[in-house]
């Protein structure tokens, strides 16, 4: 080791960092669902960075150097997950907090609308509904971090999949920030009121009633879910929302289904949902189709899954059920990622229902996680998928029937815009 | 027949779990040259003789196997149970980890499966066809009311050992093949694709670690590839004795299915 090398890490060896390179290197090129097109750029990333891995002082140089090295795949869902996220789940991405203890949240989810960050919903008796904020409110910062210029920056990217993507993880990790610290654990929010005065305040996050998921790989995973029933105009329409993907998602649906027998059409709200597993899009696709339905087909080199929903005719405990026939309204957004989007398309391209909300950010592939000899995790792609007509939504991303842009003005008004629109769409055709 | 057992309905339940995950697969190239290849039924006979006498693998017919289920590269682990008895009876069930029960049963006229991606279902024809092709003893032994034909197709290699290949021409139109090794002569793998909700799904079961129970030859571990996904069975014991009959109950929901398919 020559002098001017930067002093390496008690634990770390540079035969270890270029162990992890290659590892990382090698999965892509084994794996990549089209290798052929990306062969060329591989080997060039390749012949590039990994010098600069035998010179990373610490996993954290190397982090940066591997995030670099897997942005040359060009695709969604290759990544490197930080060895802590693998143990502590949502607590890990949150800077410094006073307190915390598990999951937590503070009831409020924001948005970018319109060049700032927005409270777009809160929830009752939460937090943020104690402290009195409401939709449409601009959030100016957060533990002293000024949010515009945060936005400034990201809306300064050239416009492309690179800003959409950096607009997306800015949007997810605002509602990790804001709408999800650790229970008991505070957060200094300055508000900035219509006239332009600002308040200060703190929040301290409720406990949540949510299911703590291990499920191998993946990091820990906390699952809510929420139905109800919303009354117009003397009927009724079925809400559902939920935070991820599991397994535990099917017995929840199967649960509150009866209930919506009567109603006139369901609701199934996708938005900030960010995916999980992809296989869990056909059993829940199961409670309103009648017939077998493709709702994907996920494509690798060693062949074709195809992800079709049978209609679900019977309970585990043997009751007899009828899928749902009426009306099926899927709302999404900006982050609305990965299963979420393979569901949302397979449900728009059957017909079988109608998307509301803004664009999904197309980040729609079926990954892997694999441990790395860091520590860390590789996240890496296995196969490609498309929806039943044979379009990718790898890139696309999923584009509204009814698209409707969140409005500064609407938000202030206590509106909703999509669920009211998808309402809206229920009740007419139940006319 | 617990070698051939093991690749039964497992295969068909566990590939559901393919929806999730991951990649892999491998198939060593062939090589025989001008080799002249033994015949299929004389691989098969001496298979048998490997295992201990075809006497003594058709007497056995009932058994109850535990072990483990694990999907290694996706970290996922559960337990396993798959049990036998007579005539043609069969179930196994897989207790994964975060994801539930994954249960399917065979017996002659009925095949079903509960699993958390496409819930509980009846196969009905060319699931139900390949299942009795997996499942019946006579198609195990691969029998000639099972079988149309069978041919020895090249010596070639599976993971690090040499085998026969024998394509197996099924009475259903379907096709898969078999690999014996070229010392042991024990059953190394099998090939096949086979009808499911998903599609097609092609998968190559490897049988290894072979141990001695109560006079059989049994592979203790079976490694599954199906869709570039590896899953691996490990057989921790084996009971010869007649399996519980609570293994054996059809869970309610497959009840319910088959009471209104008989009322239709």
């Amino acid at each position: 080791m020559g002098a001017s090398c930067p002093a390496l890490a008690d634990d770390w060896s540079s035969d270890k960092a270029l162990e992890t390179f290659d590892q990382v290197w090698e999965k892509v090129r084994d794996t990549h669902f089209d290798y052929g097109e990306i062969e060329q750029r591989w080997g060039e990333a390749r012949e590039e960075l990994r010098p600069g891995a035998a010179e990373a002082a610490d996993n954290q140089a190397l982090r940066k150097l591997l995030t670099e090295l897997l942005g040359r795949v060009g695709s969604s869902h290759y990544a490197i997950v930080e060895a802590s996220v693998m143990e502590h789940g949502l607590d890990r991405a949150d800077p410094p907090r006073k307190g915390g203890r598990g999951p937590g949240a503070t009831g409020m989810t924001v948005r970018v609308v319109e060049g700032r960050v927005r409270i777009v919903r809160v929830d009752p008796d939460s937090p943020a509904a104690r402290a009195g904020l409401e939709p449409g409110q601009v959030i100016r910062s957060v533990d002293e971090v000024e949010l515009d210029e945060r936005i400034e920056r990201v809306e300064g990217m050239e416009p492309g999949l690179s800003r959409r993507w950096s607009e997306s993880f800015l949007e997810a990790g605002l509602n990790d920030w804001l709408g999800r610290p650790s229970a008991g654990s505070t957060i200094a929010v300055v508000l900035e009121e219509q006239d332009g005065s600002t308040r200060d305040l703190e929040l301290t996050a409720d406990s949540v009633d949510s299911t703590p998921v291990r499920l191998g790989n993946l990091p820990p995973l906390n699952f809510n879910f929420q139905s109800d029933t919303l009354n117009r105009n003397g009927s009724c329409v079925g809400y559902l929302r939920f935070s991820t993907w599991v397994p535990a998602l099917t017995a929840r649906v199967a649960d509150v289904m009866p209930g919506f027998g009567e109603c006139a059409g369901i609701v199934v709200d996708l938005r900030g949902n960010p995916g999980g597993v992809a296989g869990m899009i056909m059993p829940v696709a199961a409670y309103f189709v009648d017939e077998p339905t493709l709702l994907g087909t996920m494509i690798s080199p060693e062949g074709k899954l195809e992800f079709r929903a049978l209609p679900r005719r019977v309970e585990m405990d043997g009751t007899r059920v009828k899928p749902f026939s009426g009306p099926l309204a899927v709302i999404v957004d900006g982050l609305t990622a990965s299963t979420s989007e393979m569901f949302a398309a397979g449900i728009q391209a059957t017909g079988r229902g109608r998307v509301f909300g803004s664009p999904t950010p197309g980040m729609a592939l079926p990954a892997m996680l694999e441990t790395l000899p860091s520590g860390d995790r590789l996240m890496y792609a296995f196969a490609d998928y498309v929806d039943p007509d044979g379009n990718r939504v790898e890139g696309a991303g999923v584009q509204p029937d009814e698209p409707i842009a969140l409005t500064a003005s609407t938000l202030r008004a206590g509106q909703d815009g999509p669920l009211e629109a998808a309402i809206e769409w229920i009740q007419e055709s139940e006319q | 027949m617990y070698s051939l057992n093991l690749k039964s309905n497992i295969v068909t339940a566990s590939v559901m779990v393919s929806a999730l995950l991951l990649s892999g697969a491998a198939l060593a190239s062939a090589e025989n040259g001008d080799e002249d290849l033994p015949e299929a039924r004389e691989l098969l006979d001496r298979h048998f003789e490997a295992m201990g006498g075809r006497e003594a693998v058709e007497k056995q017919e009932n058994s109850t196997m535990k072990g483990r289920f694990e999907m290694p590269a996706s970290g996922l682990v559960g337990s396993i149970v798959v049990a036998s008895r007579p005539t043609n009876d069969r179930v196994s069930i897989i207790e994964l980890e975060g994801f539930g029960e994954i249960r399917s049963g065979y017996s002659s006229e009925l095949a079903w499966s509960v699993d958390p991606f496409t819930g509980p279902r009846l196969l009905e024809g060319e699931e139900l066809q390949a299942q009795a092709e997996q499942n019946e003893t006579g198609a195990m032994l691969r029998e000639d009311s099972h079988v149309d034909s069978m041919e020895t197709v090249e010596r070639t290699e599976m993971d690090g050992q040499e085998c026969y290949r024998v394509r197996v021409e099924w009475k259903s139109g379907r096709e898969s093949f078999d690999c014996y090794a070229t010392d042991s002569g024990l059953m190394l793998a099998i090939e096949m694709t086979q009808p499911s909700p998903m599609g097609e799904m092609s998968s190559v079961s490897l049988f290894q670690d072979y141990q001695e129970f109560d006079g059989i030859q049994v592979p203790t571990r079976t490694l599954i590839r199906s869709m570039g996904q590896e899953q691996v069975l490990i057989i921790e014991s084996i009971d010869l004795g007649e399996p519980d009959e609570a293994l054996f109950e059809l869970p309610a929901s497959i009840q319910a299915l088959a009471a209104d398919n008989a009322s239709e």
